[in-house]
């Protein structure tokens, strides 16, 4: 072999050697990757439009923006009514490492009382403040400022106001109440106050408590409830402390994503055995004892998804309108009661006879949701 | 009053409408977040502030914080290398845009993290491992404790994103129907790698084949357990090797734009929906011949603790008192101790790994309840707890050695577990493993000279033992051999078995040979040997639990 033919078979051999050895270390080359700061924006998540045609058009619209991380959330509802009014609702939430804050506007007809039939429509428009301060997933404290409108949009057995109402109100809540086990406590403490600044009518001072206590067994569970509240100076006259039945405001519709409960009674109330709004006032005290037998599955340990269970309880209420005390002393209410539990609803049925008072009819009760 | 009605009622029709779409998506219905529209519920409160950063990969953007960088480069190999090219492939067709657009990835360090952050989208009651936001083409993950599991979810979840996602306008505004849970959940299953799926899933599954008592495909759909799971990926398994793997994509696309109906099938495979689940169901007692013609334990022997669900990683004290985990209370897990009947709840926080002082006096255990994982010692007797402070981070298991005076910590700190040796005081003391692999499980011998551990060779886990300087492979049949256990005399024992049917066997310290214990039909998931008998904990009709065993009482 020559050395020329020697050196082109060798540059051959390195050129083919140089490829494989270029070609594997491609192959094994490291997954490309670039570092870069986060950086928060919101993006849409969803956008769902609604429309319906009944001689004039309904349009409506549910939105979702968030960041990636979601410390961002824009929450929009639209709702088009014919050619008389556009209703719409924004939220934006912003949370921070220990503490989320909230604005939201809203212009919106809002279904205000039972769910069935039981309450009214009501226009509200009204700008929130919100903060919240996390300390744990059990405990928190949350603060709020709201100037709100309303009016009323169809009648209502009571008086309804057309008023516009500006507040601000502190509330700390403690909560390891676990519904499947029917154990842990719910309570809270909250002083809020109205004023009367950019033309708002009322001027008060408001607090209430409430304190919830769960004790279970294998498959038996105690329940005691006392809550307390009280309205000093005017008030929306739809807006005071309403006992009687189960008063499940907390789930009636749009009321609560729209901040509407300023300085109105929100949380549930039950005094079973007297009808709905039988009493109405600006002051009350009512206690609740409660005995769940869990009728299947055997223990509450079992507890999944379907469950069924029956009650005995007995609902004792004070209620005041200014000086004067206009329930018995207390309003009592004592019966029986079974639930329903399937697929992450809670649905009751209440048997209860009033006692002391003249219209002894005995109820029937409906609720949906943990009442308490 | 009659437009009024008609507009409370076109209103009440979209909140419903709202409500009902908002909830599969993981999206809350109310406007802020702050908890303050609510008197009651508890509120997701970050432990610790997050420090996050973004790394960008050709299909991948990953999102991490302080600690996770090293996972979060793991966890970007895994998903370009391993688990896009796993899946990507097959559902190419789906896709419009070539290169993909690319897919968020959110890493946690801790499930506290996962379950508190408004980034998963989840309750605080959540046990899942990781969550794929279909309609945004995003995934939320806890960082793993092992290898194996991180790229098992990520693949997993990876799946439900490739495969579901471009149906997104669909399921958005309802053109079709969406995708059943048991080909949504059985995709993922099946392109997860065979050794990274959760083994208790065939555990399950075996079980219900033994019982004749397999899930109809609407239960399966609901996916509510691992049993569905494993439902759901055998029975797609089964499609792909009796249709052909490529008819999985025919199938997801069928069923979305023609819908989940029995036409749809005929078309594709010439059965109707019954009827592929007849011919599955038929083939599963073959695949899960072993031990069924064993006699079962669980009928003539009542449980340990029946009250106490799902107990695992069992440890019994020097005084015969027994330890272990449960999730009982709804979440993973608290540590309980009974002594006789007693029962006790050790500590309020929630625990995954513990092991008790060889004077019973004292226990360690694992916890992520202040956001990453961190070793905590208790005082059995003054019930006081201190967090220790260790010179390796995010601990994932502990074994405390005879002598009282070191721990063996297994540690996750570059995406895969290894061993660590530490004092009591949390310094390092030496490395003992600390391979591209999983290595996991420790065990000390009763005279301390001795650790046997796990990792994975090829496809199955195998035994390991360190002496103190040197490690040596034990076990090397073709099975997988778990949970390495000693008897107070120095004996080694261990679970082996494959398809969900394993046992406890005596390991031969000098060739690693194995020696089946259990001549029951029901799957051993852990056991303790005690001085007089063994603790098993078995898998019974969907529970775990814990009996005595005496092998010389064999029916």
């Amino acid at each position: 072999m020559d050395n020329q033919t020697y050196r082109w078979r060798s540059s051959c051999l390195l050129l083919v050697l140089l490829f494989f050895v270029v070609g594997a270390a491609q192959a094994k080359a490291d997954v490309p990757m670039e570092y870069e700061e986060y950086r928060s924006q919101l993006e849409l998540e969803y956008f769902i439009p609604f429309i319906m045609y009944d001689g004039s058009f309904h349009a409506a619209t549910y939105g979702k923006m968030s960041s990636i991380l979601r410390d961002q959330e824009l929450d929009f509802v639209l709702f088009a009514q014919g050619e008389e009014r556009i209703n719409l609702v924004v939220g934006y939430t912003y949370h921070a490492p220990y503490w989320s804050y909230g604005l939201n506007f809203y212009e919106m007809p809002v279904y205000t009382g039972l769910p069935w039939g039981l309450g009214f429509w009501e226009q509200q428009t009204g700008i929130s403040l919100l903060a919240s301060r996390h300390f744990t997933n059990e405990d928190r404290l949350d603060l709020r400022m709201q100037l709100e409108g309303f009016y009323p949009l169809n009648d209502f057995r009571y008086p309804v106001d057309d008023a516009s109402l500006f507040g601000v109100e502190a509330t700390l809540t403690h909560d390891d109440f676990s519904f499947l086990r029917q154990v842990g406590a719910r309570r809270y403490f909250s002083l809020g106050g109205a004023y009367p600044f950019f033309g708002t009518d009322y001027k008060n001072i408001k607090v209430e408590g409430d304190y919830r206590r769960y004790w279970s067994g294998e498959r038996t569970s105690l329940i005691l409830s006392g809550r307390t509240g009280k309205i000093w100076g005017s008030y929306p006259a739809h807006r005071g402390f309403a006992l009687g039945g189960i008063q499940q405001v907390s789930i009636s519709s749009l009321g609560t994503l729209t901040n509407q409960g300023l300085l109105g009674a929100l949380a549930d109330s039950v005094l079973r055995g007297y009808p709905a709004y039988r009493y109405r006032g600006d002051g009350f005290v009512l206690t609740n004892l409660e005995l769940r037998f869990l009728a299947w599955p055997r223990s509450y340990q079992q507890r999944r998804s379907v469950a069924f269970s029956l009650g005995a309880f007995a609902d004792a209420a004070w209620v005041w309108d200014g000086n004067q005390r206009i329930s018995d002393n207390p309003s009592v209410g004592v019966g029986f009661g079974f639930r329903f539990f399937l697929a992450g609803l809670n649905i009751g049925f209440d048997y209860a006879i009033p006692l002391n008072t003249e219209d002894g009819k005995p109820r029937w009760h409906f609720s949906l949701g943990e009442v308490f | 009053m009659k437009k009024h009605r008609r507009c409370h009622l076109f209103f009440i029709s979209f909140l419903l409408f709202s409500f009902v779409l908002a909830f599969p998506v993981q999206s809350a219905v109310e406007l802020s977040k702050t908890g303050a529209e609510y008197r009651f519920g508890q509120v997701k409160a970050l432990p610790r502030p997050l420090r996050w950063r973004k790394l960008v990969t050709p299909h991948f953007e990953i999102f991490f914080y302080q600690g996770l960088e090293e996972l979060a480069e793991r966890s970007a190999r895994i998903l370009e290398e391993d688990a896009f090219e796993r899946v990507y492939p097959d559902f190419r067709n789906l896709f419009t845009l070539n290169p993909y657009r690319k897919i968020r990835v959110i890493l946690f360090a801790s499930r506290k993290e996962y379950r508190n952050s408004q980034a998963s989208g989840l309750s605080l009651e959540t046990t899942s491992e990781g969550v794929a936001h279909t309609l945004v083409n995003r995934l939320v993950v806890i960082g793993q404790p092992t290898y194996r599991d991180l790229r098992g979810v990520l693949t997993h979840e990876v799946t439900h994103l490739i495969t579901i996602h471009p149906f997104k306008d669909h399921l958005l505004y309802g053109s079709g129907s969406g995708v059943p849970g048991w080909i949504a959940e059985g995709l993922a299953e099946y392109y997860m790698p065979a050794e990274t799926r959760y083994p208790i899933r065939e555990v399950a599954l075996r079980d219900v084949v033994l019982r004749d008592k397999v899930d109809s495909l609407s239960e399966i759909s609901t996916v509510s357990g691992n049993l569905h799971y494993a439902e759901a990926w055998s029975l797609v398994d089964y499609i792909a090797r009796k249709y052909g793997r490529e008819q999985l994509f025919a199938m997801l696309e069928a069923v979305v734009k023609e819908g989940h109906r029995d036409q749809t099938f005929q078309k594709l495979f010439g059965r109707t929906r019954l009827e592929l689940w007849k011919d599955w169901r038929e083939e599963l007692p073959q695949i899960y011949q072993a031990g069924a013609e064993a006699p079962p334990y669980t009928e003539e022997t009542e449980p340990l603790f029946p009250d106490y669900r799902d107990q695992s990683m069992v440890k019994i004290g020097p005084g015969g008192e027994v330890f272990f985990l449960s999730n009982c209370n709804g979440r993973l897990y608290d540590l309980f101790q009974a002594d006789g009947d007693q029962v006790q709840n050790l500590t309020d926080r929630s625990v995954f790994a513990y092991d008790v002082a060889p004077d019973g006096r004292q226990l360690v255990f694992l916890s992520d309840d202040e956001g990453d994982r961190r070793l905590y010692r208790l005082d059995l007797v003054s019930g006081v707890e201190t967090a220790l402070e260790l010179e390796v981070t995010n601990p994932i298991g502990v074994a405390w050695s005879p002598e009282g005076d070191r721990l063996v910590v297994v540690a996750n700190i570059k995406g895969d577990a290894d061993l660590f040796l530490i004092d009591l005081e949390g310094r390092l003391l030496e490395v003992i493993a600390d391979s591209e692999a999983d290595e996991t499980d420790p065990a000390w011998s009763p005279d301390g000279q001795q650790l046997a551990f796990v990792s994975p060779r090829e496809l199955y886990d195998q035994l390991y033992l360190w002496d103190g300087k040197k490690i040596r492979m034990l076990t090397r049949t073709a099975e997988h051999h778990r949970n390495p256990v000693w008897s107070p005399t120095g004996d080694l024992y261990c679970i082996t078995g494959q398809r969900g049917y394993y046992r406890m066997a005596a390991v031969d310290l000098e060739y690693g040979i194995t020696t089946h214990l259990w001549p029951y039909q029901e799957t051993v998931l852990e056991f303790v040997p005690t001085t007089e008998d063994f603790l098993v904990t078995l898998y019974n009709d969907r529970r775990f639990e814990l009996y005595r065993y005496q092998p010389g009482e064999d029916k």
